[in-house]
């Protein structure tokens, strides 16, 4: 994203990586901006003609400078990969969505804390989907699972045969839903959340998923043993499972200690 | 707190009873809307609550028909609606589909799931709700009060 652009009719914000990083390290300050960069936020209506970012902007540039809560969420499809970066402070979510794994320029929207689970669920295309036909969990080579979710391997049951390492037993059941995941449309989504706490709870959470017309498998990362390959745990998932994991994802703000270094 | 210590609502002039939590508030409806209990706290101006409505049973309507009716009446009614999940189940021995969707209200996400059963004369609808962000901790309550429910109604 190399140009910055608000319409305030609209409600449309842009941000150039430099604009972004800008507003960022300067926490909305024009003092304290790179010239060109202030140039570039006025000639974008991101800040005013005295350099002061537009009040309509004001709370979101507080949201970026001083998060208590950062996400990132990636969302996987045959098209590519989509990456929203968020920060969250206790009013707003702000969302940079980008085609970059590391924060970048992209397309902005800032929407009140609470609405976040909507919202990514809107990202992520959460819906209902015909239930996995496993019931208990598999562990196998993580390397696996992504040669499975690659486009258009199609692999059938004897190629994933083929494929495990000869100390992993996969059941049938297993082997059947990972061929269809192989020859059907994959998405994949990967949300992350962390934040600074001072009480006895996680600093972050992770909430990694496969999803396809076969079903939707959530993927955890196990303990490592001793083998040669790195191993992930699948369990079957339902879109409700999903959903409560989504609404459980971020801490209550009483458990979040002090601001994150944006 | 176990659901062995739960409080059981027994309605034998309307033919139903079920189990809720001790400290949730309990409320008799008149006519369609027979019970409704509420969650002592609010979230984010929100009470969690459960309300189990009965209605004549429309004999051209099966329950796929009656869970998209209630799809239906969600997308009209409800802002920046997202529906979640729709599975078969049963409830008190009713044939009956669990739908899951969130909406917006004001500035805040919420949370409803609904089961519709159908018995031979009857639509049993029970809607549960909560802020999303507390979803997860009551959704486990919403589950267990349903599968305390037991009816009177005829049903094959």
């Amino acid at each position: 994203m190399d140009e910055s652009r608000f319409d305030p009719v609209a409600g449309t914000l842009r941000l150039s990586r430099a604009g972004l990083f800008g507003l960022i390290r300067s926490k909305g300050d024009p003092s304290l901006l790179d010239p060109d960069v202030a140039e570039e936020l006025r000639g974008a209506s991101v800040a005013t003609a005295a350099g002061a970012v537009d009040p309509r902007l004001e709370r979101a540039v507080v949201a970026l400078a001083r998060p208590l809560i950062r996400l990132s969420l990636e969302a996987t499809r045959d098209a590519g990969a989509i990456h929203h970066h968020g920060w969250i402070d206790s009013h707003l979510a702000v969302v940079v969505s980008t085609t970059s794994a590391v924060v970048d320029g992209g397309d902005v929207v800032a929407i009140p804390r609470p609405l976040w689970p909507s919202y990514a669920a809107r990202l992520i295309s959460l819906g209902p989907r015909d239930r996995p036909k496993v019931a208990d969990p598999v562990v196998l080579a993580a390397g696996l699972l992504e040669a499975i979710a690659a486009p258009g391997q199609g692999f059938d049951i004897s190629d994933l045969e083929a494929l495990l390492d000869h100390e992993e037993e996969v059941p049938q059941p297993w082997l059947e839903l990972l061929s269809c995941m192989s020859r059907l449309p994959v998405a994949r989504w990967r949300l992350g959340a962390w934040w600074n706490t001072e009480v006895e709870s996680p600093r972050a959470r992770l909430l990694e998923v496969i999803d396809s017309q076969a079903g939707m498998v959530l993927i955890t990362h196990p303990a490592q043993q001793a083998r040669r390959y790195r191993q992930i745990r699948l369990d079957p998932i339902t879109p409700s499972q999903a959903w409560r994991l989504l609404c459980a994802l971020l801490p209550p703000l009483d458990e979040v200690a002090e601001p994150l270094v944006s | 707190m176990g659901a062995e210590s739960w409080l059981q609502r027994v309605d034998a002039a309307r033919g139903f009873s079920l189990s809720h939590p001790p400290d949730w508030r309990v409320q008799r409806g008149a006519s369609a809307l027979l019970l409704s209990i509420a969650a002592p706290q609010e979230t984010e101006g929100f009470r969690s609550n459960l309300n189990v409505v009965r209605r004549v049973r429309d004999r051209s309507c099966d329950v796929d028909g009656l869970a998209q009716i209630a799809v239906r009446e969600a997308t009209r009614f409800l802002t920046d609606l997202v529906i979640i999940d729709i599975e078969p189940g049963v409830v008190a021995g009713m044939s009956s589909r669990r739908l899951l969707f969130a909406y917006r209200q004001g500035i805040f996400s919420l949370t409803t799931e609904q089961w519709v059963s159908l018995a031979d004369d009857h639509a049993w609808i029970i809607s549960a709700g909560a802020s999303s962000s507390i979803y997860d901790s009551v959704a486990d309550v919403f589950a267990a009060v349903v599968a305390s429910l037991r009816v009177e109604d005829r049903h094959g």
